[in-house]
C-alpha cells in the first residue's frame, strides 16, 4: 500500500507537470502602432463644483511614457435652457466651471473642441430621483461565499430604472479601486424585491472602524462605462479567452471615456 | 380452312422445335485453341456441317480457348455466345446469331468487400472492368453494385494496403469479395502499380479519407492516437488550441462540423478539455472528412462532415487489441457471433490517474482530478443475402473533482441501430434509428461552513433521429442516392438548483423542441468517360415547437414580447433548399480537374461565453429569432499523380460567404440564461483561400506537404464600426509536414512540423487612467495576432517479434511458430524543440509601479515525452 501510495504520487505529480506544464511569462509583443486617442472623463452632480471634465491623450501600452494631459481645449457645458458654460482649466487637462448648478432631471450637452481635431460632444441627463440610503447593516456572513458585508439599503423609486455605484471611505480615507472589478454598480433593472446594494469584500476592516457609504443614483451612460469597463481586461487565446473590448462610452466611435452625472447620498456605519 | 391452318402451323412450329432440338442435341467433340469467336465457327461449320447465319458483331473479334468431348452443341455456343453478349437460334437448318436488344443485355454483379482475416467492411473500395473502364467505389457499408453490358468481363477490386483481387463474371449475381492485406509495404508497390489513382477518378474533392492503420504511428500528445489530431494536418483544417481536438474547416467555426459516429452526431467531440478526441481509434475502422463538396446526403451544418464508422468487429475468429499509454489504457475484444454471419466488438478506455490518487487516500486528493472513460460497442448480424443489421453505442463521460467539494462531469451517448437491406442487386438501403445525448453536470458543495450550500447544474442536448438511405447503381451511367429522415431535438440550456442554509433556489431554463426534416437526392451521371456530371438537392424543413415561453426582441435586446406555446405548437417553420453540384473532368489517367458548389444550412448554433469551446457551452435551436445560417461554398481543384499514382497532388481553391452568422454582444452571457437569445447579433461572413496536397502514398517514405493560404472575415453592423473583421480562426498561412519512415521491418520513425500563423485576436493598442483606474485601450476587434505557432513532434513505432522459434516435438528439429500476440511500443515526443507557443496571453500592469502594462504569455506542453505498449491476440 505504502508503495501504491508512493507510485501513485508521483504518476499524479506526472500528469499535472504534463498538463499544467504551463509556464507563464512576460513577453515584448510587436503590437500594432496606433495613433493616440482622446481620453475624457467627464462628470456632473448637484454640488457646488460638482463638474470636472479630465483630458487627455492615450500612450504605448508596453511603454512607461506618462500620459499626455490635453492643454488649452475649449470645453462647454450647455443646459436644456441653452445656457452655455465655458469650464477653465484649473489644473494641466482639467476643466471646471463653478457656476454650473445641474438639477434632476434635466439634459446637459458638453462639447469639447480640440486644436484642429473635431468636435467631441455627449449629453447626460441627472437622474430624476434623488435615492437616498434608508439605513445601514453589518453581515459578518453574506451570501453564498458568506463573507463580511455592508448592507446598504434603500428605497428603490418604482417605475422607474435607476443604476447605482457604491463608494466608502474608512476613517475618511476614500478607497478608491484599483481594478475594474473592485468598482461597485448596480441596476435595478436586475433587483426583484432586494432594494438593497452589498458591499463585499471587506476582509481589512476591523471592529470600531467607521465606514462611510457614498450612495450615487448614476444616470445610463455613467453605468455603462463603469458597469463595462472590466471587458478591458481579459485573456485572449486559450480556453478562458474572451475577446476584450473597450467600455460602452457615449462620446463617439473614437473617444475613450464618458460624460455622466449622479446625485449622492452619504451615511456612515461602524463595524461592531 | 382456319383448322387447316391452325394444325399446319402448329406442326410447323413442332418441327422446327424438333429440328432445333435435334441440331443442338447433337454431340460433338471440338477445341479450340486461342482462335477468335468467328474463327470457331467457321471450325463448327466445316467440322460439323452445320451453317451460321450472322452479322459482323464486334464481339466475334473476341478470342476463344476451350475443349469439348461429345458434348451437346448447346453447350458449345452458349460458352462461345452467351458469355459475349450474342443470343443464337435455330432457324430453318441455319443458327442465327442476334444481339438481345432487351434489359438483359446487361449484366450487374453486385455485393459486400471485407477484409479477409476480420470481415470488417471495406469502404470505398475501387471496383473496376478495365475493358469498358466502367468503376464504381463501395459504399459505407462495404457494399457495391457495378453494370456492364452482356458477356464476359474480368473485375478487379482494388484497395490501397490490400492485394488487387480479380474475378470473372459473365451473368448478373452476387459476388462477396474478400481482400486480404498486403502486409508489406514493398510489395504493395507491385501489386498496386496500375492502379491507385481513385483521387482522379473520384466523384469527390476537398475530402479526405484518414485511414486509422496507416497513420497510427504519427506522433500525437501524449502517444495516444487520435484521428481528429490527424485531421488537423491536412490543408484547410486547423487546430482550434494547443493539444485541442476541435477543429475549424475553411474558416468555418467549431460547431460548423458535423462529426457523425455510426451516424450519430457528436455534440461535444472532446475529452479532457480538449486534449483528448472521444474517437478511440481501435474502434474505428473508416474516417471520411468533407471539407466542401458535401454529398446531398449530409446536412445540419455548414462547414464540414467528419463521418466516423466504427468497427463491426471481427467474425472470422475472437480477437483482443489493447494498449497502455501513460495517461490512459484501452481494450478492445472482438468476437464473432456466428463465424461470417456477425460479430461483436467492445472497445473501452480510461484514464487512470484518478483511481489511483484514490488509492493514496489522503483528504482533499481522494476523488480530485480529472479522469474520462469510453466505451465502443457494435453488433451486426446477417439475416439473410439481403439483410444485415447493426446495432451501435458510444458512452463516455469525463470527470473533474476536487474531493467532494466540486464535481463537474459531461460526455455524449450515443446509440445507432441500422437495418442494410439489398432490394435488387442495383438498390441498397440502409434504415437508421439513431438516438444521440451530451449533457454535463455541475456540483459543487461548500463544505467548509456550518451551513451547508450546494450548487447543482445541469444541461444538454438530446437528438432523435430516424432516416432512410437509399443508393441506387442504375446502370453504368448512373448511380442515384436519395433517402429521407427526421430527427426531434430536444435542447435543456439549464436547470440550477442552489440550496444555501436550508432555503432552495431553483432556475430552470425551458427545453426548447424542434424537428428537422430533410428529403434529397444526389444523381451522379458519367456524361462521357472523361466527364462525371454529379448534382443534387437537398430539401430542409426546421421546426421550432412549444412548449415554452417564446420571446420576441427589439434590435436593442430588449423584449418586445413573450408567448406561452402549449406543447408541438409550432413556433416557426423554416423551409430551405441546398443544391449541390460537383463536376469531375478528367484530363488523362493521371490528371483531373474538378469543380463544386454546395450550399449548406445550420440549424443549430453553440453559444459560448468565451471565445473558445468549453463543455459548458449550450447549443439552441434556430428560432423566431434565430434564422437558420447559410453557407455557399465554391471551389475548383487539380488534381495530378505522378510516379504511377505514388505521389498525389492537388491544388483547390475555394470561396465561402455565409448568412446569418452568430456574434455577441458587449459583455454577454449565454449559458444559463434564459434569455440567451438578446445576447446575440447576426452578420454575415465570407472565408477564401488555396490549398495545396502532395502525398507519398507509398514506399519506405511516406507522408504528406500541407499548405492552406486563407483569409476568414466577419460582418456584424455592432461589432468593429461594421467593418469587416477577421474572425479568429482566421490563419493566413498553415503549413504541415507528416512523414513516416520504415526503417526495418519492426522500426517505424515517424515526425510531424506545423506551422502556422498565429490567431487573430483583440490586441491593445493603447493605455490610458479612468476614473483612477489604469485601463488599456483597443481599436479593432481581432485586428491583432497571437504569434506564430509551431512544432515537431516525433516518434517511434517497434513491433515485438511475430515468429518465435520453437522446437517440434515430433521431429526434434527447430520450427517457426507465428507468436500468438503481436505487441508493440511506441515511443513519442511532443513539441521535441521545446517552443512556448502561446495558448494564451494576457496584459497586466508592470510590477515597478511604472502605470505601463507587460503581456503575459501562457504556454502548454514544451517537450511532452510519452511511450504506450500496444498488443494483439
Amino acid at each position: 500500500m505504502h508503495k501504491t501510495k508512493y507510485i501513485s504520487r508521483i504518476l499524479f505529480t506526472l500528469c499535472l507537470l504534463t498538463l499544467i506544464s504551463a509556464c507563464e511569462r512576460a513577453v515584448n509583443l510587436n503590437l500594432k502602432n496606433e495613433a493616440s486617442h482622446v481620453v475624457v472623463e467627464a462628470e456632473l452632480h448637484p454640488a457646488a463644483g460638482g463638474n470636472y471634465v479630465l483630458l487627455h491623450r492615450t500612450t504605448k501600452v508596453q511603454e512607461d511614457a506618462q500620459p499626455e494631459a490635453i492643454m488649452g481645449a475649449k470645453v462647454i457645458i450647455t443646459d436644456q435652457n441653452e445656457n452655455a458654460f465655458e469650464l477653465t482649466e484649473i489644473e494641466a487637462g482639467k476643466y471646471q466651471n463653478i457656476n454650473i448648478t445641474p438639477l434632476s432631471g434635466e439634459k446637459y450637452k458638453l462639447q469639447i473642441q480640440i486644436n484642429g481635431e473635431s468636435e467631441i460632444t455627449g449629453e447626460t441627463q441627472l437622474p430624476t430621483d434623488y435615492v437616498k440610503i434608508d439605513s445601514l447593516s453589518y453581515d459578518s456572513s453574506y451570501g453564498i461565499l458568506l463573507n463580511p458585508a455592508i448592507i446598504c439599503h434603500l428605497i428603490d423609486p418604482p417605475g422607474t430604472t435607476n443604476y447605482y455605484r457604491i463608494r466608502y471611505a474608512v476613517n475618511g480615507n476614500l478607497m478608491v479601486p484599483t481594478s475594474a472589478y473592485d468598482i461597485i454598480m448596480s441596476s435595478d433593472e436586475t433587483w426583484e424585491t432586494e432594494n438593497m446594494i452589498a458591499i463585499e469584500y471587506l476582509e481589512n476592516l476591523s471592529s470600531g472602524d467607521l465606514v462611510t457609504i457614498y450612495l450615487m443614483n448614476v444616470d445610463s451612460s455613467y453605468f455603462n462605462y463603469y458597469s463595462t469597463l472590466t471587458s478591458t481586461d481579459r485573456n485572449v487565446g486559450g480556453i478562458l479567452g474572451t475577446n476584450p473590448e473597450n467600455p460602452t462610452g457615449n462620446l463617439g466611435e473614437n473617444v475613450f471615456g464618458y460624460f455622466g452625472s449622479y446625485s449622492q447620498d452619504t451615511m456612515s456605519i461602524v463595524i461592531p | 380452312m382456319k383448322k387447316f391452318l391452325l394444325i399446319l402451323t402448329l406442326s410447323y412450329t413442332t418441327l422446327l422445335c424438333q429440328g432445333q432440338k435435334d441440331l443442338l442435341d447433337k454431340k460433338v467433340t471440338i477445341s479450340f485453341e486461342n482462335v477468335t469467336i468467328k474463327q470457331a465457327i467457321q471450325q463448327l461449320e466445316s467440322q460439323e456441317k452445320i451453317s451460321f447465319a450472322y452479322q459482323n458483331f464486334t464481339q466475334l473479334k473476341k478470342k476463344v480457348t476451350s475443349s469439348y468431348s461429345s458434348q451437346p452443341l448447346r453447350r458449345v455456343l452458349q460458352d462461345l455466345f452467351e458469355k459475349h453478349g450474342l443470343s443464337f437460334k435455330v432457324i430453318g437448318s441455319k443458327i442465327t446469331l442476334y444481339e438481345p436488344r432487351n434489359s438483359k443485355n446487361k449484366i450487374t454483379i453486385s455485393g459486400s468487400i471485407y477484409d479477409a482475416l476480420t470481415g470488417e467492411a471495406l469502404i470505398g473500395c475501387v471496383v473496376y472492368e478495365p475493358a469498358t473502364g466502367h468503376q464504381i467505389t463501395s459504399n459505407q457499408f462495404g457494399f457495391y453494385s457495378l453494370t456492364l453490358p452482356a458477356g464476359t468481363h474480368t473485375i478487379i477490386v482494388s484497395y490501397l494496403g490490400y492485394q488487387k483481387y480479380a474475378f470473372e463474371a459473365h451473368s448478373s449475381g452476387k459476388k462477396n469479395v474478400a481482400l486480404n492485406s498486403s502486409s508489406e509495404e514493398i510489395k504493395e508497390v507491385v501489386a498496386t502499380a496500375n492502379q491507385g489513382n481513385e483521387n482522379i477518378t473520384s466523384n469527390e474533392m476537398s475530402s479526405n479519407q484518414i485511414d486509422v492503420a496507416k497513420v497510427s504511428s504519427i506522433p500525437v500528445l501524449l502517444g495516444e492516437k487520435d484521428v481528429m489530431k490527424i485531421a488537423q494536418l491536412l490543408p484547410g483544417v486547423k487546430s482550434s488550441g494547443e493539444g485541442n481536438s476541435g477543429f475549424y474547416v475553411r474558416g468555418g467555426g467549431v460547431d460548423q462540423n458535423l462529426i457523425l459516429l455510426d451516424d450519430a452526431p457528436i455534440y461535444n467531440a472532446s475529452h479532457l478539455l480538449g486534449f483528448f478526441s472521444i474517437i478511440n481509434s481501435d474502434a474505428i475502422n473508416h474516417v471520411k472528412l468533407y471539407k466542401g463538396a458535401i454529398p446531398a446526403k449530409y446536412g445540419g451544418r455548414l462547414s464540414s462532415v467528419m463521418d466516423i464508422r466504427m468497427k463491426d468487429g471481427n467474425d472470422q475468429k475472437p480477437s483482443v487489441t489493447g494498449g497502455i499509454g501513460l495517461i490512459a489504457s484501452k481494450l478492445t475484444l472482438e468476437a464473432p457471433i456466428k463465424k461470417g454471419n456477425g460479430s461483436l466488438l467492445i472497445a473501452g478506455r480510461r484514464t487512470y490517474a484518478d483511481l489511483l490518487l484514490n488509492l493514496a487516500s489522503e483528504g482533499a486528493l481522494r476523488n480530485s482530478g480529472l479522469a474520462f472513460y469510453d466505451l465502443n460497442m457494435k453488433a451486426n448480424y446477417k439475416l439473410g443475402a439481403n439483410d444485415r443489421i447493426f446495432l451501435s453505442g458510444y458512452i463516455g463521460r469525463d470527470k473533474l473533482g476536487f474531493a467532494d467539494i466540486f464535481n463537474f462531469d459531461w460526455g455524449n451517448t450515443t446509440t445507432t441501430l441500422r437495418w442494410n437491406h439489398i432490394h435488387k442487386n442495383q438498390l441498397f438501403s440502409n434504415t437508421s434509428l439513431i438516438y444521440s445525448n451530451y449533457d454535463y453536470q455541475i456540483d459543487a458543495v461548500d463544505e467548509f461552513t456550518a451551513n451547508e450550500s450546494s450548487l447543482s447544474v445541469r444541461s444538454g442536448i438530446g437528438d432523435f433521429h430516424l432516416k432512410r438511405d437509399y443508393d441506387y447503381y442504375l446502370n453504368s451511367k448512373n448511380t442515384l442516392s436519395f433517402g429521407l429522415g427526421s430527427i426531434y431535438h430536444i435542447f435543456k440550456p439549464g436547470q440550477v438548483e442552489l440550496i444555501n442554509t436550508g432555503k432552495s433556489f431553483n432556475e430552470h431554463i425551458d427545453n426548447k423542441h424542434a424537428l428537422e426534416s430533410s428529403l434529397y437526392f444526389y444523381h451522379s451521371y458519367n456524361w462521357s468517360t472523361k466527364t462525371t456530371l454529379n448534382y443534387g438537392l437537398r430539401f430542409n424543413n426546421f421546426t421550432q415547437f412549444g412548449p415554452g415561453e417564446i420571446f420576441t426582441y427589439h434590435p436593442d435586446g430588449s423584449i418586445a414580447s413573450s408567448n406561452q406555446y402549449s406543447k408541438f405548437e409550432k413556433v416557426i417553420s423554416y423551409n430551405q433548399l441546398s443544391p449541390r453540384l460537383l463536376i469531375n473532368h478528367k484530363l488523362n489517367a493521371s490528371a483531373a480537374i474538378k469543380a463544386s458548389y454546395a450550399r449548406t444550412n445550420q440549424y443549430l448554433h453553440l453559444l459560448s461565453d468565451l471565445t473558445s469551446s468549453t463543455p459548458i457551452d449550450v447549443w439552441l435551436p434556430s428560432s423566431n429569432n434565430i434564422k437558420p445560417r447559410i453557407a455557399d461554398q465554391f471551389t475548383i481543384g487539380y488534381f495530378k499523380n505522378l510516379h504511377n499514382n505514388n505521389i498525389e497532388c492537388s491544388t483547390e481553391i475555394y470561396y465561402r460567404s455565409s448568412q446569418n452568422d452568430v456574434n455577441y454582444r458587449s459583455d454577454h452571457q449565454v449559458i444559463l440564461n434564459p434569455l440567451a437569445e438578446n445576447q446575440l447579433l447576426f452578420g454575415a461572413g465570407r472565408a477564401y483561400g488555396v490549398e495545396f496536397l502532395v502525398k507519398k502514398r507509398k514506399g519506405l517514405l511516406t507522408g504528406w506537404m500541407g499548405y492552406s493560404l486563407s483569409k476568414s472575415e466577419l460582418q456584424f453592423d455592432q461589432i468593429n464600426n461594421g467593418n469587416w473583421f477577421n474572425a479568429k480562426q482566421d490563419r493566413t498561412h498553415e503549413f504541415s509536414l507528416v512523414s513516416m519512415f520504415t526503417l526495418s521491418k519492426r522500426a517505424k520513425l515517424s515526425s510531424s512540423w506545423v506551422y502556422h500563423t498565429g490567431n487573430a485576436v483583440t490586441m491593445p493598442t493603447s493605455r490610458y487612467t479612468i476614473g483612477g483606474i489604469q485601463t488599456i485601450g483597443y481599436t479593432e476587434r481581432n485586428g491583432g495576432r497571437m504569434p506564430a505557432y509551431h512544432r515537431l513532434d516525433i516518434g517511434l513505432s517497434l513491433d515485438g517479434k511475430n515468429n518465435t522459434i520453437k522446437v517440434n516435438p515430433q521431429t526434434g528439429k527447430d520450427e517457426i511458430v507465428p507468436k500468438k500476440v503481436h505487441s508493440n511500443w511506441t515511443f513519442s515526443i511532443y513539441n521535441i524543440y521545446a517552443r512556448n507557443n502561446a495558448y494564451s496571453i494576457y496584459f497586466r500592469p508592470k510590477a515597478n509601479n511604472s502605470q505601463s502594462f507587460e503581456a503575459v504569455q501562457t504556454s502548454l506542453f514544451s517537450f511532452v515525452p510519452s511511450i504506450n505498449y500496444n498488443f494483439k491476440f
